[in-house]
């Protein structure tokens, strides 16, 4: 007799995460459901391991990447047999992190002969706006700015990527955090420029914002980074208190500016009206809205990840795991690491 | 935390007078010419220290440098990603050690696979590793100028004699002259 | 009892398995142009077809935590900790400096084995062996030759020097000009570098033993340059 339930389908894909500073291993189910999402850093062990620092070295990837795979699985109320493919990143990022993360991923995609599913970084950030949302459709344009990266991405469909813009010097949120950093403020900045800027004047200081008139998509912010520490250095030399809110709301909405100017731009050329915010950056609020509230038109549609999954996480290597794996997308196991 | 001041120019001015070359750049264009005009005379196992505040240039000047190594790669600040390798002839890695904090975590990047290789090394914020740098090297100190924006003083101080043989080369080139 | 051994601490990728003390095989790979973390799993899954044994027939994994190359060391345990959590066995880390020793374990006196850091100078560690045991009497550091055979030679008795560091260690410091009024006897192994079968033969001694390791601490021996060394040279 014909079975008329039809079984539901249920793909577990456990993600891992080691590019650069952070350990982290999550599982997603159909690239959408987000069972656990575990960031060493933030995880309770972080004070007998000394700091909550997310730390280069890639010992601490040694260190973390088990206990972290294990939470991942407990918060999920899951076993490690219960996967479905193994989703991870070979880059870009550190060499020595890299290895770590993928050296573990493949073992265990090897033992219990599942799928492994190579995921770039910032494919990740791209997929972060695929979790607990519905409704993509590709083709659609992703902004990606974060401290490593600035790049404008089109997406023809899954897994056919074109860097249409990148930065030539400086990503977007390294001037957020060396700014911070010149300013006394300790890592990581951008939340903290935020903040200052809450309460200051984004006319007060006119910074330049180079490459803004340029016939192509690429970004550069190493001018304005000079120009913001130029005008500090002045200030105090001259002896003048530093209008410090005043300083970060101009640079910011300078940055912004940028960012929104040159995606619109890119949106309009390439007659696309989905754009995908991703990285870090991504999280700050006067960003978010700014594209929302200055969008060209009604039918342009803007996405972002909540802020927990714009900074650097494994959830979104396994949401892109799954909507590669559904395109037959996968990787052998002389997969390598890559470091741009 | 190690304190990011002029010990690396300590390090070099007690026993090494000769060599020293200063040249003024009144834009960030004549800045990647100067570099352009030294990656011409670099070869693989040379390694250049860049040091400079935040802002000074480093990385324009390693445009250049890259350029001047005869690499097509786009050439971009590596302060999250720590090296960023080009290729050329000779592959190019170029170092920010902004981010280092601990001494030890430059053992964590294999740094002997890079400074003692058959590539071209740069490295900006060297300061950091000053025990981990060989004898023989290439500091290059920029100098922002209060009064002018665009202004940077560059000054070149040769440690060793193919490193002295290079600036020397480096002076002699009529547009550096001039 | 089937233990798979993983040594990726040198340019050679070794894998072995024992079982009950028996070397099954013991499987390297020299490969300029790959890194082992290209290599690792297929080789692993190679050697496993030529045996005829499958994973779920592998009781123990014993990996090599150094030193070596931290590259190399981070990839095989990293690898040896996805396989040993997929499968649920017993994992334990073995120092190479340890398994050298293990070979020689017959010699009696006082053994060193070498394994070479960067240029002129040496890991080592220096262990008592007595009928078939060993006991540490230095614990392992970085040096070079001058500060090690000064150590050594304030033992009495036989002297042996063997590892993968002995055939660069006799090219660098010259010894045949110097070898004759010392105790100090050099084994330069022509076996090779890598000890995968040594480190899974040393791996089921200690899982019979229940000296297994903790999954989620095992780490790769790290010596570096120690912080006096480095201080005094900024000085």
């Amino acid at each position: 007799m014909e079975n008329l339930n039809t079984k539901i389908e249920e793909i577990i894909i456990l993600g891992i995460e080691t590019s650069c500073d952070e350990t982290s291993v999550a599982v997603v189910k159909n690239g959408k459901y987000l069972l656990s999402n575990i960031i060493a850093s933030q995880m309770k062990f972080h004070q007998k391991y000394g700091g909550v620092v997310p730390e280069i070295a890639s010992r601490k990837h040694m260190e973390f990447i088990m206990i972290t795979c294990k939470e991942a699985l407990n918060k999920a109320g899951l076993k490690i047999n219960d996967i479905d493919a193994i989703a991870v990143v070979p880059g870009p990022g550190l060499k020595g992190s890299l290895l770590v993360g993928l050296s573990f991923a493949k073992a265990i995609a090897f033992a219990l002969k599942k799928p492994l599913i190579g995921v770039n970084h910032i494919e990740g950030h791209i997929y972060a706006n695929f979790l607990n949302q519905h409704n993509i459709k590709a083709p659609f344009i992703s902004l990606i700015v974060s401290g490593g990266h600035t790049s404008l991405i089109l997406v023809n469909r899954v897994g056919e990527y074109e860097v249409i813009g990148r930065t030539r010097d400086d990503a977007a949120g390294e001037v957020f955090d060396k700014i911070a950093k010149y300013l006394g403020y300790h890592y990581p900045g951008g939340p903290i420029i935020e903040k200052l800027a809450e309460t200051g004047k984004s006319d007060a200081i006119d910074f330049p914002r180079p490459l803004l008139n340029s016939k192509d998509f690429d970004f550069s912010f190493s001018g304005l980074k000079t120009s913001v520490i130029y005008f500090i250095m002045k200030e105090r030399d001259n002896g003048n208190q530093v209008h410090i809110n005043d300083v970060c709301a101009s640079f910011q909405k300078a940055i912004i500016d940028i960012l929104k100017y040159k995606t619109f731009a890119a949106a309009r050329y390439y007659n696309i009206s989905t754009i995908l915010l991703g990285g870090g950056v991504a999280a700050n609020e006067k960003l978010r809205r700014e594209f929302i509230e200055n969008k060209p038109n009604e039918n342009y549609k803007i996405c972002y990840p909540p802020k927990e999954l714009c900074t650097d996480n494994a959830a979104m290597v396994a949401s892109a795991g799954y909507f590669k794996m559904k395109q037959g997308i996968t990787d052998s196991y002389n997969l390598e690491v890559f470091t741009k | 935390m190690l304190a990011r001041d002029n010990t690396l120019n300590n390090k070099f001015f007690k026993n090494n007078d000769n060599g020293k070359f200063t040249f003024i750049s009144n834009n960030p264009e004549k800045t990647v010419c100067l570099g352009i005009e030294l990656g011409n005379l670099l070869q693989a196992g040379d390694l250049i220290a860049i040091n400079g505040a935040l802002g000074a240039g480093k990385t324009s000047l390693i445009k250049g440098i890259v350029k001047g190594l005869k690499s097509p790669d786009i050439v971009t600040s590596p302060t999250f990603s720590i090296i960023n390798e080009y290729s050329s002839t000779v592959p190019i890695f170029h170092f920010d050690l902004y981010r280092i904090n601990k001494l030890e975590d430059i053992e964590e990047l294999g740094y002997e696979e890079y400074f003692y290789s058959q590539g071209v090394t740069l490295i900006e914020w060297a300061e950091i590793i000053i025990s981990y740098l060989p004898e023989e090297l290439l500091l290059i100190n920029i100098y922002m100028d209060l009064n002018n924006i665009s202004t940077r003083k560059i000054s070149f101080e040769p440690k060793g004699e193919r490193y002295k043989k290079i600036v020397k080369e480096l002076k002699a080139i009529e547009c550096i002259r001039n | 009892m089937n233990v798979l051994g993983i040594d990726t601490a040198t340019r050679v990728l070794n894998l072995a398995i024992v079982n009950n003390s028996e070397i099954v095989v013991d499987y390297k790979l020299n490969l300029s142009e790959k890194t082992h973390s290209a290599t690792i799993l297929p080789a692993l899954d190679g050697m496993l077809n030529l045996v005829g044994i499958e994973l779920k027939d592998i009781n123990g994994i014993a990996v090599s935590i150094g030193p070596g190359s931290f590259t190399g060391l981070r990839i095989g345990l990293a690898t040896a900790k996805g396989l040993a959590f997929a499968l649920s066995t017993p994992i334990v880390g073995v120092n190479s400096l340890e398994s050298y020793a293990y070979r020689w374990l017959s010699l009696s006196g006082i053994l060193c084995p070498l394994i070479e850091a960067r240029k002129g100078e040496y890991y080592f560690i220096v262990y008592y062996s007595e009928k078939n045991q060993l006991n540490v009497i230095k614990e392992y550091q970085c040096a070079g030759w001058d500060r090690i055979s000064q150590e050594l030679l304030k033992h009495k008795g036989n002297i042996f020097v063997f590892g993968e560091g002995v055939s660069s260690l006799l090219v660098n410091e010259k010894i045949k000009q110097y070898k004759k009024p010392t105790r100090i006897n050099f084994i330069a192994n022509k076996q090779g570098i890598a000890n995968a079968a040594q480190i899974a033969l040393l791996g089921e001694k200690k899982i019979l033993n229940q000296q297994v390791d903790d999954l989620d601490r095992l780490s790769p021996f790290y010596i570096s340059k120690s912080a006096a060394e480095i201080v005094k040279e900024k000085n």
